[in-house]
């Protein structure tokens, strides 16, 4: 009996040691990521049964129906690793699918590895978000933030074999880093973001302006600032990387036309061609039309209204990720690329101390939610 | 611009104006205000949400008239609708089997819009607010602000709630049902009484009201030990009914032609609840749409409303847990479960557990999720056409 009191004892010894190593809101923040990935699988399984009438695939089916598009890519890049007969050769980013290939001698499954990836990530991205958005909110604002960022229409992205998860743990590991003033991190996790996905060229005027920032307050130079010099770094590798594959650094450039029939342009043109989306098939005028020109609409006011609420890094870098996405002449995956422009969810998470708009973003976020990923895994390309 | 139509009102009218709406909305308290916005909102995203999934979903686009409301219009929603037209008639295979209320009400409002559609929305959207707004003030009188709003919150995004917008009789009974509680809770007898006849006229589950008053009256019995004569008005509760028989008799000849119906418009009869729910297990093995529909989903809601049952009885005062048990037979005493989900919206007491449990954020987050996601689901699954519920 007192044996069994020891160790009743002991275990509860180890579990407030063990939440005493993070703040209670992290364990909230942890337990949510959990909690929502755990429920988009019994989703994804229930709206696939329901809508497509068909039993799952054999094999792990209910993480399978979630390995569609890019993620395939991938997990083939991860499995067989980049290869110069392939038609996409090394367009993508090389730092997920190392890091799957990496869980995978571990998890001994390559799809399982991506999952394992990407949850990691994604609590990652979420703990620091709440972390960041409190050193300028309340702790009420920093929560809502992460909580409509969890439930944005295409948060599902955040939980599959995508990069998003990873991109966004590293950015925003590197912003908080900046914030508290620990450079070098800054740069090293900033270069591993621009190896992760484009976007993350982002950082440097993101960064830039923090030190500047830092500067125009404190009036002081800090050497550590030439740490973001680090933060192209990791598209050094990727250059190499296309050098390795293709034979030429700058091939991923010519590919961007070859592949997607789309090259830079003024946002207003992109624009254009969305609203001139609406006139297609009901499916593509909702899908390359509707939902396109309001996420762009939407990233577009959250930029503007970024410069006047918040601060200059934040609104540095969801002008700039707007000016790339939507600088093109046709505007692809909108949807996808906001969910990384989190000066959003800051937003929303201000707006939502009003009772009204709070349960307005809810319910749209996850309406919405419900829809996208109810077609992702059904093997429809939504974004 | 002088002899302007707005030339004429000078800045004291418009105080006056400015002043007068103030005290209207200060009447109501700011919480009730909030609960009708929300009711509102709910309807317009929901709305959007059915012509944003008829488009992707069907790659269809809206009928050409009412388009916007026409895609909710399924199912029972198109009985109603023709009862409201055309009225009761022998020659259908319906004939009196649907209540009057919810029709009747329909066409005195489409007597002032001219078209039956809309006013089946606006008798949905007029009772929803009320329900909600008489389900925060019941709330309060036992519990926090919080719990309340948060009670109100989880029936507007709950799985079927799309039911609580269309032109289903949902709505218009909750709105009655919940009238009849909380004036027997405010000792307003005699409006409990009425309001629950009426809730009898809109829906079968009108008939659990008279054991949840009968509960509520000996509940203040034992606690004030005085008996008092206005609880006889329970007794006027049953009149809904005796509308609903009158109905069958003038249709069809026979005031029980409805009971008689049961078993050949309806596939399922009386049984022990075990055997409905041993049928929704076996439904697991049809194919995976059916499995889900008529035999996962109706498994998860019934195992959802008995919990909420058991519970009640623990948690709650008594004339809620009776309201959650009499509701939970209903539809599970049966020897086919069908449309658990729905029903499952009519236990509002598990709304009440629902703003308990989420004093916890992480469950307030979970319940929220959930509700949501499958708010979407049905409801796409709804405008569809495709049975849901």
């Amino acid at each position: 009996m007192s044996a069994l009191q020891n160790l009743r004892s002991t275990i509860t010894a180890q579990t407030t040691r063990l939440a005493a190593l993070l703040p209670r809101d992290d364990w909230l923040v942890i337990g949510g990521v959990f909690a929502i990935k755990i429920m988009l699988m019994i989703f994804g399984v229930r709206s696939y049964h329901m809508l497509e009438d068909e039993p799952l695939p054999p094999h792990l089916g209910w993480l399978g129906i979630w390995n569609r598009w890019d993620a395939l890519h991938f997990q083939r890049l991860a499995q067989a690793g980049y290869n110069s007969t392939d038609i996409m050769k090394a367009w993508f980013y090389p730092l997920y699918p190392w890091c799957v290939r990496l869980t995978a001698y571990l998890t001994r499954d390559f799809l399982i590895s991506a999952f394992v990836v990407s949850a990691v990530a994604s609590v990652i991205a979420a703990v620091i978000l709440r972390r960041m958005t409190g050193l300028d909110f309340s702790a009420n604002v920093a929560r809502r933030a992460v909580w409509f960022f969890l439930i944005f229409p295409t948060a599902y992205v955040l939980h599959i074999g995508y990069t998003e998860s990873l991109f966004l743990a590293l950015t925003f590991g590197s912003i908080f880093a900046a914030r508290r003033e620990r450079w070098w991190l800054a740069g090293v996790l900033g270069a591993f973001s621009w190896m992760t996905r484009a976007n993350g060229i982002v950082l440097l005027p993101t960064l830039a302006v923090e030190a500047a920032y830092q500067f125009w307050k404190g009036r002081r130079w800090n050497w550590q600032w030439l740490w973001i010099g680090v933060v192209p770094a990791g598209f050094g590798v990727y250059l190499w990387l296309n050098w390795r594959v293709a034979g030429d650094p700058f091939a991923f450039l010519k590919m961007r036309q070859q592949l997607f029939h789309m090259s830079f342009s003024w946002p207003w043109v992109g624009i254009r061609g969305a609203i001139g989306n609406l006139h297609r098939n009901p499916n593509e005028a909702e899908i390359v039309g509707g939902e396109e020109l309001f996420a762009t609409l939407l990233a577009l006011g959250c930029a503007i209204v970024s410069w006047i609420k918040l601060r200059p890094s934040y609104a540095t870098w969801i002008s700039c990720n707007w000016i790339l996405v939507a600088s093109v002449t046709f505007i692809e995956s909108m949807p996808r690329y906001a969910l990384t422009m989190f000066p959003i969810f800051i937003l929303f998470g201000l707006l939502g101390k009003s009772r009204f708009w709070s349960a307005v973003i809810t319910v749209w976020s996850i309406l919405l939610l419900a829809i996208f990923s109810s077609l992702f895994i059904r093997g429809w390309w939504v974004f | 611009m002088a002899g302007g139509l707005f030339d004429r009102y000078d800045v004291n009218e418009t105080s006056t104006v400015v002043a007068a709406t103030r005290k209207l909305l200060s009447r109501v308290p700011k919480d009730d205000w909030l609960v009708v916005a929300w009711s509102f909102v709910a309807k317009i995203v929901l709305i959007v949400f059915g012509v944003v999934s008829l488009h992707i979903n069907n790659n269809a686009p809206l009928p050409a008239h009412d388009g916007l409301l026409q895609i909710w219009n399924r199912w029972d929603s198109v009985q109603y609708l023709r009862l409201a037209q055309s009225g009761y008639s022998a020659a259908g295979p319906w004939k009196a089997w649907f209540y009057p209320l919810f029709p009747w009400s329909t066409r005195a409002v489409a007597a002032v819009t001219g078209d039956y559609l809309i006013a089946g929305f606006i008798v949905s959207a007029v009772a929803l607010a009320a329900a909600a707004v008489a389900l925060r003030r019941l709330l309060c009188l036992d519990f926090s602000r919080e719990i309340a709003l948060r009670a109100v919150w989880f029936l507007l995004i709950f799985p079927t709630s799309y039911f609580l917008h269309i032109a289903y009789t949902e709505s218009l009974f909750l709105a009655f049902a919940i009238g009849s509680i909380f004036a027997a809770r405010k000792n307003i007898w005699w409006m409990a009484g009425g309001l629950g006849a009426l809730s009898w006229m809109t829906r079968a589950n009108g008939a659990v009201l008279v054991p949840t008053l009968a509960v509520e009256a000996a509940y203040q019995f034992w606690k004030g030990r005085r008996w008092n004569w206005q609880w006889l008005w329970i007794c006027a509760v049953p009149l809904g009914f005796g509308v609903y028989l009158l109905l069958n008799w003038h249709v069809t000849g026979n005031p029980f032609t409805a009971i008689h119906m049961r078993k050949t418009v309806s596939v399922t009869s009386w049984a022990w609840p075990w055997t409905g729910i041993r049928e929704a297990f076996r439904n697991l093995h049809r194919t995976p749409s059916q499995a889900e529909m008529v035999g996962a989903q109706e498994l998860y809601f019934s195992i959802l409303g008995l919990a909420c049952v058991i519970v009640s009885w623990i948690k709650l005062r008594p004339v809620y847990a009776v309201w959650a048990t009499g509701n939970w037979l209903l539809f599970s005493a049966v020897t086919f479960i069908e449309s658990a989900p729905r029903y499952t919206l009519l236990i509002f007491p598990l709304f009440i557990l629902f703003g308990f449990v989420s004093e916890n954020r992480f469950w307030n987050g979970v319940i929220t999720v959930w509700s949501l996601l499958f708010l979407a689901l049905f409801s796409a699954v709804f405008v569809h056409g495709t049975w849901a519920f």
